[in-house]
């Protein structure tokens, strides 16, 4: 399996704040990545910084072959959907996912039927998203990032809010993604969902990457689950 | 610009377009507001006397202030643009969606064409409305058919050229400390301040500026004014160079800046002591924690580096003409302008940071809630109005004037305070603004207008009564005096019932 994602000596600093500290990881295309630890690990700075949302201050970055830094070429290989799912409060759910759809000049009554169909939303497609419960929001938002099928999903906290049926709908799509061989990075604080179906798993701290291993060899170092893996590897 | 991100482009400006229509038609009173403004804007062209110059004047003189308005318009839409420019991607609203679906070209152009589609739609039904009542006979001023490509030339230039100073210092990662904001506050305020005191001298500058040349085509349609027709032409064509020239430097340096992330607000400590200070005087509960949270807004703003630059202006304009300003009841102005400047900074736009914390905010209790705002103004306030207040009646005069005019304006500050809170009330400019947005949290327009009106219809009795007190009876002038200050406290009262019942009114919903 070739990398999709391929990251090295990442560092990112805000100020005095070292968001992320020479970052180095790397995620084979059809590989589901879970990236967890505490609040201010540098998950979603990292993430940023995949999507070339976000300068890193040192290091490098490729997605399938482009540099993050070439924004306008990752456009079509990545999927980004960032905690708080970019929606327009003024547009209805399938006005959102139709300008998706355009920008991306895909087959728009197509794909975006298809889209709502599959996220659920096909009823409430013609309210405005201002409107929308947080998990509809997280739906849309996925729907949206995933509109294009690219070879590179970046989730960031995609199981925030969502109930227990949207929780299996993303799961589900996750699982899809990777079996077409799509490279598939989650961050999240749900480690029962990521160890059940991420592949690998990173464990950031402090900017650092200072653990990474599939779900059962983690839990394994620590004769438990993969949360006091976690708990006790970021446990500063 | 290749056509698919033209296309890219025009389909980022429709869909600006859209969602600014839409928010339009979702505040059917502020739109209502902005169109009765344009309706009394048109009938005061169509059927007053605008663009017909003061026959006094001299046409030269008159050439001349137009190219010095021209000059100063263009200064004044540049500062606004660099102001309103996105320095950082996610001040953007929607990035991740419109930066990494379409990329920076269209994400950034497209903003700004649908920006601009939106004003030219305003103007044409502007321009086709006046040509209506030209239709209908009505005597409107001639108007040179080239000037709305000039205005389009004018205003772009002057955007354009804002936004790249605004990208140039955020791209050179310059950021001013809390005393640099005051001191950039202060100078900014005093030059303002200087050209409002010495009108003509700041003419006769500004209209040797080589955006003046604008100017020239506003002298088209005045009798007696020949405009130089070639200087138009050059300031057009050299507009439209410079804005080619322009835009591409604000596209390199929106690639500089946007995706630097800035820096992340360090931990102060120090700010903590407001908090004590305000449990040591016995201000308790929502009242507490509301004004706590204003004044952590309010330390950030560069709303209030304005109010706090005003004992600077005094000071200066004392330093450069000791003998006084030609405005009349300067300590009195001085002190409404602080006034007026405390309510902008602080108490108009109440709802703009409270994006997050609504839910708490609206479980307390109105009367509470407001009270807390009215405190932090006031505690804000007062003091720069008393500074204000006494360096313009020691320093620029007249000395008599000093006590009067410092209470007179703690006076309407109290009536104005509330007063401003519950317009903010009504009409808040909340929608546009996010926690992620950088740049002031300014109130809107129309509550700006409306809360100006507040202030000066309760400060005109005792100002107009002390301006004409010479050739007023004695018992006129205390009458005007007595107006304000009694109609203060009235105001103030009523305004604290009518913020805190909308206070109490608002659901999330």
């Amino acid at each position: 399996m070739t990398d999709a994602i391929t990251a090295a000596g990442l560092t990112k600093r805000f100020g005095d704040v070292v968001a992320v500290d020479d970052l180095s990881l790397s995620v084979p295309f059809g590989t589901v990545y879970g990236f967890v630890g505490p609040n201010g690990a540098g998950k979603t700075t990292t993430l940023q910084i995949l999507s070339g949302l976000l300068d890193a201050d040192a290091g490098t970055a490729r997605i399938d072959g482009v540099a993050s830094t070439e924004r306008e070429a990752l456009t079509d290989v990545l999927g980004y959907l960032p905690a708080e799912a970019p929606l327009y409060d003024e547009l209805t759910g399938r006005e959102q996912l139709r300008y998706a759809a355009q920008f991306r000049r895909l087959d728009e009554s197509g794909r975006v039927e298809e889209a709502l169909e599959r996220y659920g939303l096909a009823d409430a497609a013609d309210r405005r998203t201002g409107g929308y419960s947080t998990g509809m929001r997280r739906r849309l938002g996925l729907a949206q990032a995933t509109l294009h099928d690219p070879a590179v999903l970046l989730l960031d906290e995609p199981l925030n809010g969502l109930d227990p049926r949207a929780i299996r709908t993303v799961r589900q799509l996750v699982a899809d993604a990777s079996d077409d061989g799509t490279a598939v990075v989650i961050s999240s604080h749900d480690l029962a969902t990521v160890e059940a179906i991420c592949d690998r798993v990173g464990i950031a701290s402090d900017g650092r990457l200072v653990a990474e291993d599939t779900p059962d060899k983690l839990g394994e170092t620590v004769d438990d689950s993969l949360e006091t893996a976690v708990l006790e590897l970021t446990d500063a | 610009m290749s056509r698919e991100t033209l296309g890219d482009t025009l389909l980022v400006a429709r869909l600006y377009l859209l969602r600014a229509w839409r928010r339009a038609l979702d505040n059917p009173r502020t739109l209502a507001l902005r169109v009765g403004f344009l309706v009394a804007l048109w009938l005061y062209i169509v059927l007053g006397d605008a663009g017909q110059p003061p026959s006094e004047i001299e046409p030269e003189t008159l050439r001349e202030l137009l190219r010095g308005a021209a000059a100063g318009a263009w200064l004044l839409f540049a500062v606004t643009a660099a102001a309103g420019t996105p320095t950082a991607a996610r001040s953007v609203q929607g990035s991740p969606f419109l930066l990494r679906s379409v990329g920076l070209r269209p994400t950034l152009w497209g903003t700004v064409l649908g920006t601009y589609a939106r004003r030219l739609a305003i103007f044409s039904a502007f321009g086709a409305a006046t040509a209506l009542a030209l239709l209908w006979g009505l005597d409107a001023p001639a108007r040179n058919p080239l000037l709305f490509l000039v205005l389009l030339v004018f205003s772009l230039s002057a955007e354009l050229a804002g936004m790249a100073a605004r990208l140039a210092v955020a791209a050179a990662n310059i950021t001013p400390g809390g005393a640099g904001k005051v001191l950039l506050g202060g100078v900014g305020v005093t030059v303002l301040s200087l050209a409002a005191g010495y009108p003509e001298e700041t003419i006769v500058l500004l209209s040797r500026l080589p955006v003046a040349a604008f100017g020239e085509v506003f002298a088209a349609g005045v009798p007696g004014v020949e405009p130089n027709r070639t200087l138009v032409a050059v300031a057009t064509a050299g507009g439209v160079a410079g804005s080619l020239a322009l835009a591409l430097t604000v596209e390199q340096l929106a690639l500089r800046s946007w995706f630097t992330g800035g820096s992340r607000e360090r931990v102060d400590t120090e700010r903590t002591r407001i908090d004590d200070l305000l449990g040591r005087v016995g201000v308790t509960g929502p009242t507490r924690a509301v004004a706590w949270r204003l004044w952590l807004q309010s330390r950030r703003r560069p709303l209030v580096v304005g109010l706090l630059a005003v004992p600077t202006l005094i000071v200066g304009l004392a330093l450069v003409d000791p003998e006084g300003t030609d405005i009349p009841l300067f300590p009195l102005v001085v002190g409404a302008y602080a006034v007026w400047m405390a309510t902008v900074a602080v108490g108009l736009n109440p709802l703009s940071s409270e994006d997050d914390t609504l839910p708490h905010l609206l479980s307390a209790s109105g009367t509470e809630i407001v009270r807390g705002y009215a405190l932090t103004t006031v505690l804000i306030g007062a003091p720069v109005i008393v500074a204000s207040v006494l360096l313009a009646g020691a320093l620029v005069g007249p000395v008599w004037l000093t006590v009067p005019a410092l209470l007179l304006s703690l006076l309407v500050l109290v009536g104005v305070v509330p007063a401003a809170l519950a317009i903010g009330f009504v009409l808040p400019q909340v929608g546009a603004l996010e926690h992620t947005v950088d740049g002031p949290i300014a109130p809107g327009k129309f509550a700006i207008l409306a809360h100006s009106v507040v202030l000066c219809l309760l400060a005109a009795p005792a100002a107009l009564s002390l301006l004409f007190a010479d050739s007023l009876p004695l018992v006129a002038v205390f009458a005007g005096i007595g107006v304000t200050v009694l109609a203060a406290p009235l105001v103030g009262v009523l305004s604290l019932r009518v913020a805190a019942g909308r206070l109490d009114g608002m659901t999330l919903g």
